[in-house]
């Protein structure tokens, strides 16, 4: 049930690159389809908005993007095609309740791909069936400082598979 | 390395507290124990019920580098967990083939099943890892003294429980013959105290196989390690 920061071991000018792309491709091994009925989940559609919401962080996208946001948004695609940014947004983040990000000038990109996922659930005692079994990715979201690239925070909601 | 750029990250969130299990020359190393992926869960796993009402969760826990490949996972941890349905509250120390990371797992009606994941903690270091639940249903998730989320979600948990987990028998449990996986200083929070972990631990799948070939385990409630039979440290 994890994905991300593969391959994250180049730095120098092209770290947010590297970093940014790293997590695309981490992610795009286990996104699945978006969820169009999910049982479980009460929330919004996938998108930035919804998904900030849902966490309680506020942005602030008065703030320009950062140099490493601009160099990211420029060559991602390019250098690793197959792989999909879909919806991205930058601003000064404020959260009481995800304090990581508070304050932090912040890339957030939601990404697709394709594949599973294991979900974990409570721990089973000899005999017992588990509860949850596989899922999907259906909405995955990555936050990065947009001035010096450091990864804070990502976060996946799972689709349960029948 | 790209993990430099997390010291300082790293260094707030840790809460290294010399362990009198832990000897100076222990030095964790993923380690392919050989196995075939099964698509089958093992634990190696203690879970409470003290209360009608479970307030917290914690363990202070070794961070183990093991080897995983394919879609497995590796995965040591605290949960608070209760109905209805499979809610539940969950921190640990996680590996995947691609990554190490601190993962928080919740589920419940409003995020559905949602993964939240930070930086890892550094491989060889020991880290509380806390869930709290308070009465008004706010729950705040640490990492050492840090408090890495807090979150207001309409459940309320009945069961605290600690382990390490593997998805995939490929996977390493955490852990060594010499170099065990320990969850140290178990406790769970009832009637507005915290108390040692009473219910001893045990190894379990969700398959048909039998744990025991695969994983050991010793100690008590409030102080077990396990080890993959298959890997020296």
């Amino acid at each position: 049930m994890r994905l991300l920061n593969a391959n994250l071991s180049s730095i120098g000018n092209r770290t947010m690159l590297g970093v940014t792309a790293a997590f695309v491709i981490g992610i795009a091994l286990y996104i699945g389809p978006l969820a169009s009925a999910n049982p479980t989940v009460a929330s919004s559609p996938c998108t930035i908005k919804a998904e900030m919401e849902a966490m309680n962080v506020q942005l602030d996208s008065s703030v320009p993007p950062g140099p490493m946001v601009a160099a990211a948004y420029n060559n991602l695609e390019s250098i690793h095609p197959g792989t999909r940014v879909v919806e991205e947004q930058v601003g000064r983040a404020h959260s009481a309740q995800l304090p990581i990000v508070q304050n932090h000038n912040v890339l957030v990109a939601r990404v697709e791909g394709e594949g599973d996922m294991p979900i974990g659930g409570p721990v089973g005692r000899p005999g017992d069936s588990p509860q949850v079994v596989m899922g999907s990715v259906s909405c995955a979201i990555a936050v990065y400082d947009s001035d010096t690239g450091e990864f804070l925070v990502e976060w996946q909601v799972l689709t349960p598979r029948p | 390395m790209f993990r430099h750029r997390f010291l300082p990250l790293l260094a707030a969130w840790s809460l290294i507290i010399p362990l009198g299990l832990m000897t100076a020359g222990r030095v964790a190393a993923s380690c392919n124990p050989g196995r075939s992926p099964d698509g089958q869960y093992y634990w190696a796993a203690s879970s409470a019920f003290p209360s009608s009402y479970v307030g917290g969760v914690s363990s202070y826990i070794y961070n183990y580098d093991p080897y995983v490949t394919g879609n497995g996972f590796s995965y040591a941890w605290v949960m608070l967990a209760g109905g209805p349905g499979a809610n539940h509250a969950q921190i640990g120390d996680y590996k995947s083939a691609n990554s190490r990371n601190v993962v928080i797992q919740v589920q419940n009606s409003v995020d559905g099943i949602r993964n939240i994941d930070f930086a890892a903690q550094p491989a060889n270091s020991y880290t509380t890892y806390k869930i709290t639940a308070s009465t008004n249903n706010t729950y705040d998730f640490y990492v050492g003294n840090t408090e890495v989320l807090s979150q207001v979600r309409p459940w309320t948990p009945n069961n605290a429980e600690w382990a390490a987990e593997i998805w995939q028998l490929s996977s390493q449990m955490m852990g060594g013959v010499a170099n065990p996986e320990y969850l140290s200083y178990n406790q769970v929070l009832y009637n507005a105290s915290w108390h040692n972990n009473s219910v001893s631990p045990w190894l379990s799948t969700s398959g048909s196989g039998n744990p025991n070939t695969y994983f050991g385990l010793g100690g008590t409630a409030y102080n077990f390690w396990t080890w993959d039979k298959k890997c020296a440290s």
